[in-house]
């Protein structure tokens, strides 16, 4: 079967029903899309076909064949795409674990809204789980990358 | 985690009494001390290379708090490394490495890194940079008194210049100094600068290492299933035959007492695979378990008389409670809890025939090598233990028993020799925790003349900790681990008794963020609430008038009552609650503000934190770390519960163990007291008051006594986020 994974086409032997998530990280040794509930509950697997948002690990390969598929790795080649860089300023990750999910789930919002309202926020990321508790810097790097002045005084020495 | 229980964690018999060994007390020549061909080992934390890169050795688990970059921040400080050219790497485990908190292990728990780290990586730092200096002031031939180091180089008179790099040899030959002398505050660079986490750059790109994304050259994978029944055991296996015959599958591997596993060359394989055999299992008596039995129980151990122990006992509470007209009783109940890291467990292992290798998200380096040793029979040195980044760990991690089923799996005659990644499913993950243990407290107090609290008692009904997660006895029927933080409380209270009826079920049960405060803060700090009520006083007024003795304490509350406005109206509907704790050498308060906008509908909009920590190494990862150790607590308090039901947990997934999601999270404000004590640990302690300030603001804005977790069993819902 033929696959468009970051640009390029490559060809994997796997059955058909194979979860999308398992062809990337063993067909093709893209393992930042992770196995985090394997139901489709916690987003940590979230790719993008065709732009869209999905759960990788309940998508069958066979559903995303021919079709354009873009892992957290197809981002950028260097860490530049927007949402990265804002990642980074904001300081998001703490494990880390969720983060490859959370960024492609707020580049397919950016990608549809440029400027999202916290309730579209909201509505896009809500399926992503975190257990670090690093919303509020998501919250904050999405509003970054979308170009709105980041706002946020969260701390001071007494 | 309490002076008792680290005093106590200690492996079997080993010593407590022995020294300290820090990283600097090497011996000139020594193996670790020495000189290698690209690189020089000034001491057991810093490696020197020849192209001036410098490796730091941090001996503690990476999951999330950003300890690599506070401790190599402290590390390079003293040593005055160029902060560009650095990396981190978590050692072999040795005794040298061994966490000061408990003296026998590399054991990243308890909110002690920093804390007990923070003094000996300063002194390693500082005395190879002594060194360092020596060996440039020996080689110019002036005194070292007239040199001085800076980003990786020393710098001499008449401007000579020497990279670290090029003196690192010499230097790893010099007498190793016995008191360096560390930077005054006032010279420090790196400490107490919110420096940016060494990990975050390949956190954002999907280049980061967690034990699940390992690459091995013939790596194989193995699923597992368990007994879902606490102590029943594995009966038999059918279709054998079968399952042995579908793609990828390798082996088929009997785990007893209680588990099988496949194993194939694609997890997906592994995990139909095992999806296709047919497990009998053999449930037994722990079958009739359930959670109502369990309520029941603790019920009945309330009124025990037998096997208490005595956790504190001060003046004559009983004795105040019997001569008062109106004593003041509560009962709280909380749930047992699950850790839910995001990252299932996993563990990664190699059998060769005299060596084997181990890849693993582990907070525990030295028990988990250890487990290793003794399923493959080699000495702990013949294990190669590999710490990979962890995706959460928050307790879990430290345990070993996925560790062991995977070195008993990659030990089977088919298998040895190629590594093998055993991973759990997300449904493994839940139903076999080492749970946060459910409790029952009763509180009763007697209010004095001056409407203070006179006396004070607490019974805490609940599984052992100890018991079930480490090899400790308990001492006087006490176990620490479960009354830490209903000890030694800062509120000046004259009579007071604290009383553990030690309740156990089969249930495992282990460290869960915040451990013992997780559920005492809770109780403690709802209690304190009804006793200000039943005094007509203020939240905050009741707690500072008790801490009139504290100032520390009493500042962190003043600092958060201050922030938050209280006492000034909230905004619109809004109502208020507070509630604060010592964890873990961290004085910490939090107020929750929220409103009910129908009945049912919770809307938790803010969370104000204010703490003491000491000395702060860097203001943005304790700032981080308070803001998700109070998120944590916020989902415990809203959604989460695992319930047992014919001896097994109830919950498989996070569709029926949910966890907080973003729409529902408020942003935290941290707020720091300015402290030059040595740091003391902020992972968790943020975690335990969030439930009672939530319960003390849903007091005020609908009069209902909330007394067992979680919210959404009273039937409240988050909502959804309105104007």
């Amino acid at each position: 079967m033929e696959l468009i994974v970051n640009g390029r086409k490559v060809s994997v032997e796997v059955p058909e029903d194979t979860p999308l998530l398992w062809v990337l990280r063993e067909e093709l040794s893209l393992t930042g899309a992770k196995p985090g509930c394997l139901a489709g509950l916690c987003g940590a697997c979230t790719v993008h076909v065709d732009g869209n948002a999905v759960r990788s690990c309940v998508t069958p390969v066979a559903a995303a064949a021919g079709r354009r598929i873009t892992t957290i790795e197809g981002l950028s080649a260097d860490r530049s795409h927007p949402l990265q860089r804002a990642w980074i300023v904001h300081q998001v990750p703490q494990c880390g674990y969720c983060q490859p999910g959370m960024i492609m789930s707020a580049a397919a919002l950016l990608a549809e809204k440029p400027r999202p309202s916290d309730a579209d926020i909201d509505a896009a990321m809500s399926g992503n789980l975190c257990r670090c508790g690093t919303y509020s810097r998501i919250r904050a790097a999405i509003h970054t990358a979308a170009g709105e002045t980041a706002t946020s005084a969260t701390s001071e020495s007494a | 985690m309490s002076e008792v229980s680290r005093r106590r964690f200690l492996l079997g018999s080993a010593a407590a009494g022995g020294a300290l060994t820090l990283g600097f007390v090497i011996a000139p020549g020594c193996a670790r001390s020495q000189a290698r061909a690209t690189a020089a080992d000034l001491n057991a934390f810093v490696r020197i290379h020849r192209d001036d890169a410098i490796t730091l050795m941090i001996p503690c688990s990476e999951m999330g708090q950003g300890i690599h970059t506070g401790l190599a921040q402290v590390l390079a400080d003293e040593l005055e490394a160029d902060w560009n050219n650095i990396k981190v790497e978590v050692p072999q485990p040795a005794e040298v490495y061994n966490n000061p908190a408990f003296h026998v292990m590399m054991l990243t728990v308890g909110s002690t890194s920093m804390r007990h780290y923070y003094a000996p990586l300063r002194t390693a730092g500082a005395a190879a940079r002594e060194m360092l200096v020596a060996a440039a002031a020996q080689r110019w031939g002036v005194r070292a008194a007239d040199c001085h180091a800076r980003d990786s180089q020393v710098i001499g008179p008449g401007d000579a210049r020497e990279r670290y790099g090029a003196l690192a040899a010499e230097a790893a030959s010099l007498p190793v100094p016995q008191t360096p002398a560390l930077k005054k505050r006032s010279q420090w660079r790196l400490i107490g600068q919110p420096v940016q986490r060494l990990d975050v750059p390949a956190k954002v790109d999907g280049s980061a290492v967690f034990g699940t994304d390992v690459s091995l050259p013939g790596l194989l994978h193995a699923a597992i299933a368990q007994c879902p029944v606490f102590g029943g055991t594995l009966q038999a296996l059918g279709g054998e035959e079968t399952v042995r015959a579908m793609p990828g599958v390798r082996a088929i591997v009997r785990l007893e007492p209680n588990a099988a596993a496949v194993v194939a060359d694609r997890y997906w394989q592994a995990q139909r695979a095992l999806d296709a055999l047919q497990v009998r299992w053999n449930e037994r008596a722990n079958v009739h378990l359930s959670s109502a039995g369990i309520a029941s129980a603790f019920r009945a151990a309330l009124e025990r008389k037998e096997e208490i122990g005595i956790a504190e006992d001060r003046g004559e509470p009983e004795r105040m409670l019997a001569g008062a007209a109106r004593a003041i009783t509560a009962d709280y109940e909380a749930p047992f809890l699950a850790h839910a890291t995001l990252e299932p467990l996993n563990c990664t292992v190699r059998v060769g025939r005299d060596e084997c290798e181990v890849w693993v998200p582990t907070q525990g380096q030295t028990i988990a090598q250890g487990a290793v040793a003794e399923v493959t029979g080699m000495a702990p040195e013949r294990v190669r233990l590999h710490t990979t980044l962890l995706g959460g760990g928050f307790g879990r991690k430290a345990q070993a028993d996925f560790v062991v089923q995977a070195a008993r799996i990659a030990s089977s005659p088919q298998l040895r020799g190629s590594p093998v990644r055993l991973l759990w499913s997300r449904v493994e993950d839940m139903q076999h925790d080492y749970y946060r243990p459910a409790a029952l407290h009763r509180h009763r107090a007697v209010l004095g003349e001056d409407g203070l609290p006179l006396a004070w008692t607490q019974r805490i009904v609940s599984p052992s900790i100890a018991l079930s997660a480490t090899p400790l006895e308990l001492e006087n029927h006490v176990d620490p681990m479960v009354t830490e933080g209903a000890t030694g409380l800062a509120y000046s209270i004259p009579h007071r008794r604290v009383e553990y009826a030690r309740s156990d079920f089969g249930v495992p049960v282990g460290f869960w963020r915040s451990v013992g405060w997780s559920v005492n803060t809770f109780t403690i700090e709802c209690f304190l609430d009804e006793l200000a009520a039943a005094a007509g006083r203020d939240s905050y007024e009741f707690r500072r008038a008790l801490l009139a003795d504290n100032p520390r304490h009493r500042a962190v509350l003043e600092l958060l009552a201050e922030r938050t406005g209280w006492g000034k109206p909230a905004p619109d509907s809004r109502h208020r609650g507070l509630a604060m704790c010592e964890a873990d050498g961290t004085v910490v308060a939090e107020a929750v503000e929220l409103s009910v906008p129908r009945s049912g509908e919770l809307h938790v909009h803010r969370i104000v934190c204010a703490a003491d920590c000491g000395t702060v190494v860097n203001p943005d990862r304790v700032r981080e770390q308070l803001e998700g150790a109070a998120l944590f607590g916020l989902s415990a308090a809203l959604h989460e519960e695992i319930t047992i039901e014919d001896g097994r947990v109830a919950q498989r997934n996070f569709r029926d163990y949910p966890l907080l999601r973003l729409h529902e999270a408020p942003a935290v404000e941290v707020h720091l007291i300015a402290s030059e004590a040595p740091p003391s640990g902020v992972g968790e302690a943020a975690t335990a008051p969030v439930a009672a300030a939530v319960c003390s603001a849903l007091y005020a804005a609908t009069g209902q006594r909330i007394r067992s977790l979680p919210l959404r069993k009273h039937g409240f819902a988050s909502a959804a986020r309105g104007a």
